[in-house]
This record gives structure tokens, C-alpha cells and sequence, in this order.
């Protein structure tokens, strides 16, 4: 069966993140003003990341169960692809950093959160957070530049990894790609493949239309514009084990059910990326 | 019994209430500034939904408290904010009134304190205030503070240095935990609208009362919709009454704090809730803002998928528009 191989040191999970980083970026997420959606894109990333180091600590020790990588992507003002290898200690040639490193590369920022006091009240909590992907947004959307860098980088990744579990890409996008058609590039980095499957390719939207937020959808119909159904065709059809994982998340899903969330909100984005992560959940322990 | 029979026509079946305000022909000024005052109080009534699914745990917590215990701390918190804001030194000055109803289906076998006793179906809706009725639940805040009870508390706070300590606190209870099966909520709207029509009765120029009902599903007695509109069309010389909605979930959702439109939500009951509530009165804006939450134009009175913070924070703007005390 497919996307069942054991996670170790020896054949760690892979995590690709594309973010657009191009100028629209700035605008509000769907009925939250204010909350700018490149801030919920770093936002929900630096969660995820988090949430990932915890699972591979044990004690003080960090596991190298993950290999982690983050692309971010946008043009300059003239139009010309910017694709930045965002993960401090990271470059163009080597994308991707065991976990242990990921970790220690974190910024620490404090944050004061509102929790409740147990009582019926408020009380606001200092919190510290780490920080490994800053909001940025400029200009023009290269999804295709960026998506054609990732199948390099993942070619790399199962070549030296080829009995791994597959690895997972999540694009995180407002809109658009401005440099062409985005889905056969995509369906090209799912035919890359490890003993254990094919390359998995999710899609996140931030969307600035009120409309309803679509979670894991299963058919094209009912998707509100013609790049809706674009990013949905360039979205894999999630694995049993993710499938699962969501039913215990109480979110309804089926065999065709698609790695992809249409005007996703701050916690279907979140919930979406723990499935993704959770994904490869056999890990070995010894 | 009877007097209310005598005073309203009843309501039968699906039949409209009246739907007539008492105060019918008024120059109209700008609704929801009145000056509170003892002649003049506000009103605040909590309607509480009681069923057995309110014992889950709230918003995708495992442990923790159930529905019902973040729902009846709340509650008592704020009555206790409520009560403060009418102190004055040791004196309690009267600008506010408070009134609570649960609903649920108990009978006076379930709960021998059982009390209350509507001429229409009323074992479904108790007050909940000691030394009151489901017919006149309301008391004046100086009344309040004295039937609380005490409580000590485990309570989290903060010493303004960014350290947070749990620490032992006595805290005022009115409101206490309890549940039966079923939510007639039509049946507390019901109620709810013949306490508010007297209410009002007594105090035409008063800022009209602030209905506000928390539950975390569907009403099991039929279409609650209809009687959060006739409580709507109540009102005083002030503006309508205003009816806010509190949706407590189970799921691990981001909740959805005073929507101003209805896409969005996920679902029809989550949209009837929204109709149900009304829009919320120019002068809460600013409380919500002083809360960093920004709040649209057509913001409705209306928390969808709420945990414990959204809880507080809705109660706490919801109950803030009455603040022109003298």
C-alpha cells in the first residue's frame, strides 16, 4: 500500500512550502479586516513548522524525522521571478534542512495572547512564538518559475531519498500565477515518485471573496471561478492515512477528495496543513 | 396566571404574537444613547439553553470544561462587571435590571426546587435568579448583589508584568450549572418576549432591554426565527429591543464574531442565527474597537462557533452599549 513507509532518520518525510509572496498579498483575508492574508500564510506555516519540531522531540532531542523546505515567490518590478529559498541556512542548491537544524534557526518573538482565565474571564498571556517565515509581498505572481524550481528540488530530494515517504508540497497562494499555465507543471511534480508513492501536491487559497470557505473538495463543481478548478486539478487526491485523520478531525471527506481549500480561513488552512503533516504518521521510534 | 392572558393576546400554535409596540407614536432621535438612570434603567435578560449536549466539551478540547461550564462562568462574570458598574462606593445604584432563563424540558420531578410556572408550557423555561419567577425574572441590580452566592475560584491572572498566576478568588454566582434533554428555544423566546413587553410597559423611555441568548444548537420545539423577530419589533421611546446570539461549538472552528453578512457561515442554522440577531447599535462600536476587534457596519449581534474568549468578548461589547449612566 502506498503512503504507508515507516518515517526514520534514515528515510525521513519531506515538506516543500511554496508561498506567493507577490503584492496582493497584503489585502485581508475573506471577512477578517485587518488580517492581512501574507500574515496568515506566515502565520499558519511557523504553526505548522512548530507543531512538526514537537513531534519529532523526544526530551531535548531533536529527531531528524523531517526534511523541511520553504520557497518563497515573486517577481521585481519589472517582472523578473524572484524564487528566495526562505528557511535561514537554506540556498537555491540545497533547499531543504534536516528538522534538528530548522529548529535552531527559529526567531523567538513574544506575543501577547488573549486566553480564558478559568473563570468566565479574559486574562492576556505573553507567549513565545517561533518565527521562521517573515510576511513579505512585492509585485508579480511566478508560480509556474517557482513550481518548475521545486520539481528540481524534489528530483534531488527522492533521488537521494527513494525509499522515503513521498514528499509533501503545499502552495500557499492568493491568486493567479502572471508567468502562464501553472497545472501541467504541477501534475509533472506528482509523477516524481519514491518506492513509498507519488509525489503529493496540496493547494491552499487566500481568498478575498466572501463566499463560502471549501475544504478538501471531491469534484470541480460548485468551485466559485475558473482558478478555483485550476488549483483544484493541480491538488493530489489525499491519502487513506490523511483521509483518516480527518474524519477524527470530524471533516467529512471520500476517495476523491482533493489536498485543496478554496477560500480557506486561518483554521481550515491550519487543520489542512496538520493533515498534510500528520500524513506520515508511522514513525519508528528507535 | 390569568393577568397575562388578560393583558396579551395568547399565542397559540404558530400564531403571531402581537407584534404592536407599546409605544407606538414617538419623535424619532438617535435609538440607543437613553441615559441610565434608577427612573430610567436598562435590561439585560440571559436565556440559557439547558440540553443534555451543552455537557460536551467546548471548541475541540478533550479535557476542560463543558459548554455549560464556560457558558454559566460567563454569565455570572458579567453580571458581576454589570454589578460593579452600578457601585458606588458601598452604595448599588439601580441602573440596571437582570433577569435569566434556562431552557430545557425538566419537570418538577427532575428538580424539586423546580420554580416558575408559565400559563403556556412553562416547564420548559425556569428563572434562574433566586427569588424570581418566569413571569417577572427581572431584578433591580441591588437585588442582584444580594441573592448571589460565592464560589471560590481558581483563577488565572495577570500581575501587568507578563507573569500569569493561578490564584484563589471568591467569585459571585448566580447562574448554575444544569441540563435536562431538549432546547425549547421558541418556547424561551416566547418568554422572553412577554417579560421584555412588560418590562417595557413599566419603562417606555428606558434603553431597550438586550436579549441575550446562548445556546449550541437547532431549538427542539420548531422555527425559533419568528419570535426573535417579534421581540425585535418591541420597543421603547429609545430604539428596539436588541437580541444578540451566542453559538457555542464543539468543533475546533475559528469563531465568527458579529458577522455583518450571512456568506460565509457554513450552514442554515448558522445563517438563522444570524437573522435572529440584530444588527448591532452604533454606540457598541466603540467598545469593540477599544477590544482591537474590528466590527463592520452591519455587524449583527451574533457569535458563531464561540470558545471561551469569544465568549467573554461578545458578552462583554454586547452588554457595553447601555454606558451613559447617571
Amino acid at each position: 500500500m502506498p503512503y504507508s513507509a515507516d518515517i526514520s532518520r534514515d528515510k525521513p518525510g519531506c515538506f516543500l512550502f511554496l508561498v506567493d509572496r507577490s503584492g496582493s498579498m497584503v489585502g485581508a483575508l475573506s471577512g477578517q479586516p485587518g488580517q492581512r492574508k501574507m500574515d496568515q500564510a506566515s502565520d499558519a506555516i511557523n504553526r505548522l513548522l512548530d507543531a512538526v519540531s514537537q513531534r519529532c522531540s523526544s526530551g531535548l532531542d531533536i529527531r531528524d524525522y523531517f526534511h523541511i523546505g520553504i520557497l518563497g515567490y515573486n517577481t521585481d518590478d519589472r517582472g523578473t521571478p524572484i524564487i528566495t529559498s526562505a528557511l535561514a541556512g537554506t540556498s537555491p542548491d540545497q533547499p531543504f534542512l534536516p528538522i534538528s537544524q530548522v529548529v535552531e534557526t527559529a526567531q523567538v518573538v513574544e506575543r501577547t495572547v488573549r486566553e480564558s482565565d478559568g473563570a468566565g474571564g479574559i486574562v492576556e498571556v505573553p507567549r513565545r512564538f517561533p518565527v521562521w517565515l517573515e510576511p513579505h509581498a512585492e509585485y508579480g505572481t511566478p508560480m509556474c518559475e517557482a513550481l518548475n524550481f521545486a520539481s528540481q528540488a524534489l528530483q534531488n530530494w527522492v533521488g537521494q531519498f527513494p525509499d522515503s515517504f513521498p514528499p509533501i508540497v503545499i502552495n500557499v497562494s492568493d491568486g493567479n500565477a502572471n508567468d502562464g499555465d501553472p497545472e501541467p507543471l504541477a501534475h509533472s511534480i506528482m509523477t516524481l515518485q519514491t518506492s513509498d508513492g507519488n509525489v503529493l501536491v496540496f493547494n491552499v487559497h487566500l481568498s478575498e471573496m466572501a463566499t463560502m470557505p471549501v475544504q478538501f473538495p471531491d469534484t470541480e463543481e460548485g468551485l466559485p471561478d475558473e482558478l478555483a478548478v485550476r488549483l483544484f486539478r493541480m491538488s493530489s487526491i489525499l491519502p487513506e492515512s490523511s483521509r483518516n485523520l480527518a474524519a477524527s478531525l470530524d471533516l467529512t471527506m471520500n476517495e476523491n477528495s482533493r489536498g485543496f481549500v478554496f477560500n480557506a480561513d486561518m483554521t481550515s488552512l491550519v487543520q489542512f496543513l496538520d493533515i498534510g503533516t500528520r500524513g506520515p504518521s508511522n514513525i519508528e521510534l528507535h | 396566571m390569568r393577568k397575562y392572558q388578560n393583558a396579551l393576546p395568547i399565542f397559540a400554535g404558530n400564531q403571531s404574537p402581537i407584534t404592536q409596540s407599546p409605544i407606538t407614536e414617538k419623535a424619532l432621535k438617535v435609538p440607543y444613547i437613553a441615559e441610565i438612570s434608577r427612573a430610567n434603567p436598562a435590561c439585560f435578560l440571559f436565556l440559557l439553553d439547558q440540553s443534555y449536549s451543552m455537557e460536551d466539551k467546548l471548541a475541540g478540547e478533550r479535557r476542560g470544561p463543558s459548554k455549560m461550564d464556560v457558558a454559566v462562568d460567563s454569565i455570572n462574570r458579567i453580571i458581576n462587571t454589570l454589578c460593579q458598574r452600578c457601585s458606588s462606593g458601598m452604595d448599588v445604584r439601580d441602573y440596571f435590571h437582570i433577569g435569566a432563563l434556562g431552557y430545557t424540558e425538566r419537570t418538577k420531578s427532575r428538580e424539586p426546587g423546580w420554580k416558575g410556572l408559565f400559563n403556556f408550557e412553562s416547564e420548559y423555561v425556569t428563572s434562574l435568579l433566586t427569588g424570581t419567577t418566569s413571569e417577572q425574572p427581572f431584578l433591580p441590580i441591588s437585588r442582584v448583589v444580594e441573592v448571589a452566592d460565592v464560589e471560590v475560584r481558581q483563577v488565572k491572572e495577570s500581575d501587568g508584568k507578563g507573569e500569569v498566576n493561578e490564584v484563589e478568588r471568591r467569585m459571585p454566582v448566580w447562574v448554575k450549572h444544569f441540563t435536562a434533554l431538549g432546547s425549547p428555544m421558541r418556547q424561551a423566546l416566547r418568554a422572553a418576549f412577554v417579560v421584555s413587553h412588560f418590562w417595557i410597559a413599566q419603562h417606555p423611555d428606558s434603553f431597550p432591554p438586550i436579549v441575550i441568548n446562548l445556546s449550541d444548537g437547532d431549538a427542539s420545539d420548531g422555527n425559533p426565527e419568528h419570535y426573535a423577530q417579534e421581540i425585535q419589533n418591541l420597543r421603547t421611546s429609545d430604539g428596539n429591543v436588541l437580541v444578540f446570539n451566542v453559538h457555542l461549538s464543539e468543533e475546533n472552528s475559528r469563531p465568527v464574531l458579529f458577522p455583518g453578512s450571512p456568506a460565509g457561515l457554513p450552514n442554515e442554522y448558522a445563517r438563522m442565527l444570524f437573522r435572529m440577531s440584530s444588527t448591532l447599535p452604533e454606540s457598541f462600536h466603540g467598545v469593540a474597537a477599544s477590544l482591537e476587534l474590528s466590527v463592520g457596519q452591519n455587524a449583527r449581534g451574533f457569535v458563531f462557533n464561540a470558545d471561551a474568549v469569544a465568549l467573554a468578548q461578545f458578552l462583554d461589547i454586547g452588554t457595553r452599549g447601555p454606558s451613559n449612566l447617571h
